[in-house]
């Protein structure tokens, strides 16, 4: 009501003005309704002092109860005051009671929290004490794990009171035992026939009983080169088994013992750090697995390597074997930082190529022996039986496709190293391609050099072999050289792809020709002088042995003169069957040899013309100044080619001009002097068709009569020579 | 100057270097089977590159073979006459070329040997090395030992087997042992005994040795050559091996020489009218001067090369060709008196004169 506006009007509210409501009422209402309204006013104003009375009353009812509540509540209180001093008492009593209670039990709760601590120490104790025999225990049951985990929980303790006298023994026996653990463990670590991880494990729990990684490290790698070792030489002994059986046992045992534990080593001391060792530890235990792999993958491939020396067997096998083991050393080659393993390997069939390369070559070497020395033999034999029993031409083809074959056999052989099946591929190496380029100039061309050089020494001063052996020889090195050396050096090429026309180093196809061609040549003049030497032999012989003093008028050619003729017809059939018959210089005519030797009337200015036709008109003395101005015939000058004729000459230069030597050391009589007419003249018939100039037949016969003349004893010798129609006569009987 | 030629006009068979003389002189024997034979004395005048030249008659007959005694100025000669050998000792007169007028001289003293009774064929005599009484003469299968002082001769090796042929020639190897040629190979009989070989090469050649010559400043060492036409240098320890060996001929080796002041020269001559120096540094006397080693494809285009690329010992092999003749040449001798000059003479009567090439001396005394 308040908050209303005051309203004046109404009686519930304050600010009730009875005048205002009055006059408002008597100026708004009747008098009826004032007459209303002050009944009604009259009325509530009855009830409201009713009620009001009623209202004091309760009140006052409630007051008087209240006063009488109040009134017994004091009374209540001082009870309770005395309650409550009793009370307090109590509690006082019974806090003194409690204090006293608590004070009594203080002494035997700390005895007790003492017991408690030493209960648990003893516990302790009696598990230290116990420790050697349940140490014994565990690793009697090989659980060195638990046992290692044992002890270094104990470990503290002991170190702590190791010095009481009961601990002293525990810790004694402890260590005793570790001890024993430790070696078994070492010996365990050292034998190391079990796999990388038990290894490992062992390594660990050793690095765990204290041992110094640094020492481990080294005894592991020492111990491990003594197994290994050992096993080297198990493996050396092998030696009956083939290269693939001894390959595989090398690498199942000692490849993979090392493997194993170089693979161990390096988990163990390389990943891991140690803080008990130096910085420079992990390098230093690097270094030493190093050096220790190297070391014995060295000794290893030494030892395959001495196998491979000593391998007489397929070289398929070898090879096989060869490719496994380079196999597994590829594998390896992740085992080892910081060594090349494979290359190792690489080496070794390198080495194994070229040891090949120089046994092919002493086998074809040998081969090529037994070739010539049955060739020998052959015609040696022939020899004795018949000159013209084995056809030379046969022998040569022999020997030059024998000699192509095998060399070309050889060159197949090798290429088996390049076969792109095996895993190893050589010619990526600048080792391997100077390998493969040794297999054409060790092998290839020092074989072919070697040849050469053998045929050669056929020809040589001390030594004494059949004519025709020579033939066969020069012939050979003939067909090499005109084809033999470029169909090989071409097979060569490319079957291992060796570009050899633009190589400096490698030996060109013209050098080995030309050394070919030289054997040839000395060969061939080796054979030249050879039966100029055996025909020189016949005619030294006759010459020698027969007196020409007291001999009879000749009646006949001497027999050896025809022996000669037969033994150069021998040659020049042996020849023609080889040699193209080469270039008659000279229109050499049948009609020049059917002429006698004085009457011949040579034509051309090469032409010789003989001086013996002088002898019967001037002084012996004379002859030798004719001969100053005679044209000179240089008979030793030329050199013998490949041909039939230039042969023949050369053998019967020589065969003259021992003939002269012969005359002129001996002296005649007229009829020695007559049949050394009669042999020239034979000699001159039947020689001149083996020779490409004639001239030097006709000069040689003309100094040998020449000579005969001036060695006759008689007077005015050149006057004693037969009429020419007689020699004729002679000869022609014979 | 390179060469001197000098014709005798005669063939001429036999050549020897006058040992007991200050000056360069060479007798060459003629071989004239039916007139009269002579010794040409050649004196080469070094400096002015001249010969003197004389002639002593030899009536006595073809002349096969001339030795002179390295002691005195005597010759012996081996000559046939009618198919007679004989051998005989010629004292050279001291003054030669006093008078120019003369053309023939006459030996001042001629002594025959006494051979009749040992046989026919007499092949060679020679003087003993450092005892002018004493020669030695192969005839047939004998070698006898003359002793002038006291006017007797001993027969110390002779074959008798019939088959056999007779012994070619011989010469001295030392005082007490007399090399004889036979056949194939070559057999030294000690003089003091007869029959006592001392020791022999069997089978030096293929074909019988023509000549020998001993090394006059190594022991041991012989060279022999023949008509296989090898020259073969011999340790006579081991008969089985030559030391050296060389083929450049290309006929029979008549003659051998070593050079008396360098014996690694070695002059051949032969029936292909060459005489070759070849070059044996490696078994000479001077060999352990430096070792050179052995080069069996040297030929004298590459020596030359390898002179002119480095001042070197001379290799092993054939120096130099001498073609001045043109018929065979049986005898070559180097000079006693000069090192570097040598004779040959083939057998139409050329006698050559020549001295080895300077670059050769040179490399050799440098």
């Amino acid at each position: 009501m308040a908050e209303k506006p005051e309203n004046p009007y109404d009686m519930n509210s304050a600010s009730f003005d009875a005048d205002k409501y009055l006059q408002k009422l008597l100026k708004t209402c009747n008098l009826k309704q004032i007459m209303d309204t002050e009944a009604i006013i009259v009325k509530d104003t009855q009830t409201l002092t009713s009620e009001m009375q009623t209202l004091v009353y309760e009140n006052y009812n409630k007051f008087i109860s209240a006063t009488e509540t109040i009134r017994k509540m004091k009374t209540d209180f001082l009870e309770m005051e005395n309650e409550m001093k009793k009370l307090a008492e109590n509690m006082k009593d019974i806090t003194e009671s409690s204090e006293q209670i608590t004070n009594s039990l203080q002494d035997t709760r700390t005895q007790l929290t003492k017991l408690t601590e030493k209960s648990a120490l003893l516990k302790k104790l009696s598990g230290i004490s116990s420790l050697p025999s349940k140490l014994t225990q565990l690793v009697s049951e090989k659980n060195y794990t638990l046992a290692i985990h044992e002890y270094s929980r104990a470990k503290k303790v002991l170190e702590l009171y190791g010095d009481q006298p009961s601990f002293k023994g525990i810790q004694e026996d402890c260590i005793v035992i570790m001890n024993n653990l430790q070696k078994l463990l070492k010996d365990d670590f050292q034998r190391a026939e079990k796999k990388t991880i038990h290894l490992t494990e062992t390594g660990e729990l050793l690095l765990e009983l204290g041992e110094k990684p640094s020492v481990l490290s080294k005894e592991m790698l020492q111990f491990a080169t003594q197994r290994l070792h050992d096993e080297l030489i198990l493996l050396g002994d092998q030696t009956e088994r083939d290269m693939i059986d001894f390959v595989d046992i090398g690498i199942e045992g000692f490849l993979n013992d090392l493997t194993l534990v170089t693979s161990s080593f390096y988990e163990m001391f390389i990943l891991k750090h140690y803080d008990s060792e130096d910085d420079s530890f992990q390098e230093l235990a690097r270094a030493n697995l190093n050096d220790f792999v190297n070391k014995n993958m060295t000794a290893y491939l030494n030892l395959v390597q001495e196998r491979v020396e000593n391998d007489s067997g397929d070289t398929q096998i070898l090879l096989r074997a060869l490719d496994r083991l380079h196999r597994r050393l590829c594998a390896m080659k992740n085992l080892g930082r910081g060594i090349d393993v494979p290359r190792t390997g690489i080496d070794l069939i390198i080495h194994s190529v070229q040891q090949l390369c120089q046994s092919h070559y002493k086998i074809l070497k040998d081969s090529f022996s037994d070739n010539l020395s049955s060739i020998r033999l052959t015609l040696v034999t022939s020899n004795k039986n018949d000159g013209s029993a084995v056809s030379l031409n046969e022998l040569i083809e022999t020997l030059y496709v024998n000699t192509i074959e095998k060399v070309k056999g050889v060159l197949q052989n090798l290429l088996v190293f390049l076969n792109p099946e095996w895993s190893f591929n050589i010619k990526t190496e600048h080792k391997g391609v100077s390998c493969i380029e040794g297999i054409r100039e060790n092998l290839l061309v020092a074989f072919l050099r070697h040849i050469a050089s053998v045929m050669t020494s056929f020809s040589d001063i001390n030594s004494s072999c059949p004519a025709n052996l020579l033939l066969v020889l020069s012939k050979v090195c003939l067909k090499l050289e005109k084809g033999g050396v470029r169909s090989l050096l071409n097979l060569v090429d490319e079957l291992y792809e060796i570009d050899s026309e633009n190589s400096s180093t490698l030996t060109h196809e013209t050098e080995l020709n030309s050394e070919m061609f030289d054997a040839a040549k000395i060969l061939l003049d080796a054979y030249v002088r050879v039966q100029g030497m055996n025909v020189s032999q016949m005619l030294r012989k006759s010459v020698e042995t027969r007196d020409w003093i007291n001999c009879l008028e000749p009646r006949s050619v001497r027999a050896v003169m025809k022996r000669v003729v037969d033994e150069l017809t021998n040659i020049d059939g042996t020849l023609e069957e080889l040699f193209e018959s080469g270039q008659m210089q000279t229109t050499a005519s049948s009609d020049s040899s059917r002429k006698t030797h004085f009457s011949m009337s040579m034509q051309g200015k090469q032409q010789y013309r003989s001086t013996l036709s002088n002898y019967t008109s001037s002084q012996t003395d004379n002859s030798l100044v004719h001969r100053l101005f005679s044209e000179r015939v240089d008979i030793f000058n030329s050199t013998v080619e490949f041909s039939k004729v230039s042969i023949m000459s050369g053998i019967i230069k020589i065969s003259l001009k021992t003939l002269l030597e012969c005359v002129r050391l001996r002296t005649f009589s007229k009829y020695g002097l007559q049949q050394i007419q009669v042999d020239a003249h034979y000699l001159q018939l039947n020689l001149w068709r083996f020779v490409a100039d004639e001239n030097i037949i006709y000069f040689l016969l003309d100094d040998i009569l020449g000579s005969a003349v001036l060695r006759c004893m008689e007077k005015n010798p050149s006057g004693l020579l037969m009429e020419p129609n007689a020699v004729d006569l002679i000869v022609e009987r014979f | 100057m390179e060469n001197i030629i000098y014709g005798l006009e005669f063939q001429a068979r036999s050549l020897v270097s006058q040992q007991d003389a200050e000056e360069i002189r060479f007798f060459i024997g003629t071989q004239i089977i039916n007139g009269k034979n002579q010794i040409h004395l050649l004196e080469v005048d070094d400096d002015n590159n001249k010969l003197k030249t004389k002639a002593f008659s030899h009536d006595q007959g073809e002349i096969w073979r001339l030795t002179s005694c390295p002691t005195e100025k005597l010759l012996a000669s081996v000559y046939s006459s009618n198919l007679v050998m004989r051998t005989s000792i010629l004292k050279i007169p001291d003054r030669i070329f006093d008078n120019p007028e003369i053309e023939n001289l006459e030996f001042e003293d001629i002594e025959v040997l006494d051979t009749e009774s040992h046989g026919n064929e007499i092949k060679t005599t020679e003087f003993h090395p450092t005892n002018t009484n004493i020669l030695a003469t192969v005839v047939d299968s004998k070698v006898l030992i003359f002793n002038r002082a006291e006017a007797k001769s001993t027969v110390v090796a002779e074959i008798t087997s019939k088959n056999t042929a007779k012994f070619a020639g011989g010469k001295w190897n030392n005082a007490n042992q007399f090399v004889v040629m036979h056949e194939n190979g070559v057999k030294s009989y000690d003089t003091r005994e007869t029959n006592h070989i001392a020791w022999e090469i069997p089978n030096a050649h293929i074909q019988p040795v023509r000549d020998l010559d001993v090394n006059p400043n190594k022991a041991f060492t012989l060279a022999t050559v023949g008509d296989d036409c090898t020259l073969k240098i011999w340790d006579i320890r081991n008969n089985k091996t030559p030391v050296f060996s060389r083929r450049d001929h290309q006929h029979w080796i008549f003659s051998v020489s070593f050079n008396k002041f360098h014996d690694q020269l070695i002059l051949t001559s032969a029936s292909d009218g060459k005489v070759l120096l070849t070059c044996a540094a490696s078994c000479s006397s001077e060999s352990n001067i430096s070792n050179i080693p052995k080069d069996d494809e040297s030929n004298s285009d590459n020596d030359e090369f390898q002179m002119k690329t480095k001042k070197s010992q001379l290799k092993d092999g054939l120096l130099e060709k001498f073609e001045q003749h043109e018929d065979s040449v049986y005898c070559c001798e180097w000079s006693s008196a000069d090192p570097w000059i040598f004779c040959s003479c083939s057998w139409d009567g050329r006698v050559v004169v020549s001295k080895i090439p300077k670059k050769y001396k040179y490399q050799i005394l440098l």
